[in-house]
């Protein structure tokens, strides 16, 4: 008896498609900013990571970060026990509130960002919209529990600061402030080079 | 195995393909640089219109510090011995249907001065054996 892996095969499936202003670009690598920030609390930490930037908008990770309660043996021997602790970890990082404020005075709630139209013809609306990619949850190791959300900015900020809030009760105490200079993805937005 | 968990780590962007073929190509595009080792973040481009030319992320990777020291991303780690720097492991992969793909490696272990090889294989190429080369200078002076 052998065993080998498949050949493996591109998919013959239609790709989901959405309107190209819904997503980041395919066909250009992004111009990088470097910019990583967190705040920290006494349960755990919501960071801001891998602001990436195009002439047509840029792309933003929101993560949450959840210190983890170590389960005792006979815990993790139960399934049960294991899966309700997955489900409660869940429910703590979707309790997470994050509002980001540029200087023109537009405002976006992270909470409300919705996926992509899935109807490639959409049309695009006139102002800027924040788009959810992806939300992926996991561990980062060492007791902790992350859930991270891939925004995309359909518009390059307005030149300023740009300043994000975020409350998350029982974790941070209060409402805490992260904020950083718009001009960096402006500058990076210019950077882009073709992907291939 | 991971980073350290309370480390933030600096964002060094690299932005360098790895490989290419037809309308997808995979990019180095960024080192995470913490106390005890380095992210790698990856990423993977391609037209969503088209039939890639292979899969979204490497097939293998390993890498190589300027004194000879070197690990893959296959290595088996034993629980019995004490792990010897670098170590090697694929910490993420996502391929979101809106996205491009990600793939994160973590290095564990700060590179002495010289050179770091990675190299690398990719099935939508062929499977042909690339070796590229950054300098550790950067990742050294950022680690705390």
């Amino acid at each position: 008896m052998s065993f080998g892996f498949r050949r493996y095969e591109p998919p013959t499936n239609q790709a989901l498609l959405a309107p190209a202003w819904a997503q980041a670009p395919r066909d250009l690598v992004p111009g990088l900013t470097g910019i990583r920030l967190e705040v920290v609390g006494s349960g755990g930490s919501v960071r801001i990571h891998s602001i990436e930037a195009y002439p047509s908008g840029f792309l933003m990770t929101i993560e949450s970060r959840l210190a983890q309660r170590r389960l005792s043996a006979a815990e993790l021997r139960s399934a049960a026990r294991v899966r309700q602790q997955s489900t409660n970890e869940r429910e703590i990082h979707d309790r997470m509130l994050g509002n980001i404020a540029f200087t023109d005075r537009t405002s976006f709630r992270i909470e409300d960002a919705k996926w992509p139209p899935r109807d490639p013809s959409t049309p695009a609306p006139s102002g800027m919209q924040v788009i959810l990619l992806y939300h992926s949850g996991g561990s980062a190791g060492d007791f902790v529990s992350i859930m991270a959300r891939r925004l995309w900015f359909t518009r390059l900020p307005s030149s300023g600061q740009v300043s994000v809030t975020v409350a998350w009760t029982g974790v941070l105490a209060g409402r805490r402030r992260l904020s950083f200079n718009a001009d960096t993805i402006i500058e990076a937005a210019s950077t882009v080079v073709p992907a291939w | 195995m991971n980073p350290p968990a309370d480390e933030l780590g600096s964002e060094l962007p690299v932005r360098v393909q790895l490989c290419k073929r037809d309308q997808q190509s995979i990019w180095l595009l960024a080192l995470i640089v913490h106390s005890t080792g380095f992210l790698m973040r990856l990423g993977g481009f391609s037209d969503p219109g088209r039939r890639p030319a292979g899969p979204p992320t490497l097939d293998r990777l390993g890498i190589v510090f300027a004194d000879g020291r070197a690990a893959t991303s296959r290595d088996r780690l034993s629980m019995d011995e004490t792990p010897l720097q670098p170590i090697l492991r694929r910490q993420r992969r996502s391929t979101g249907a809106f996205s491009r793909s990600e793939e994160t490696y973590w290095v564990f272990g700060i590179p002495p001065v010289g050179n770091i090889r990675l190299h690398y294989v990719w099935s939508g190429d062929g499977s042909r054996r690339h070796v590229i080369e950054l300098d550790s200078e950067p990742v050294r002076q950022l680690a705390p």
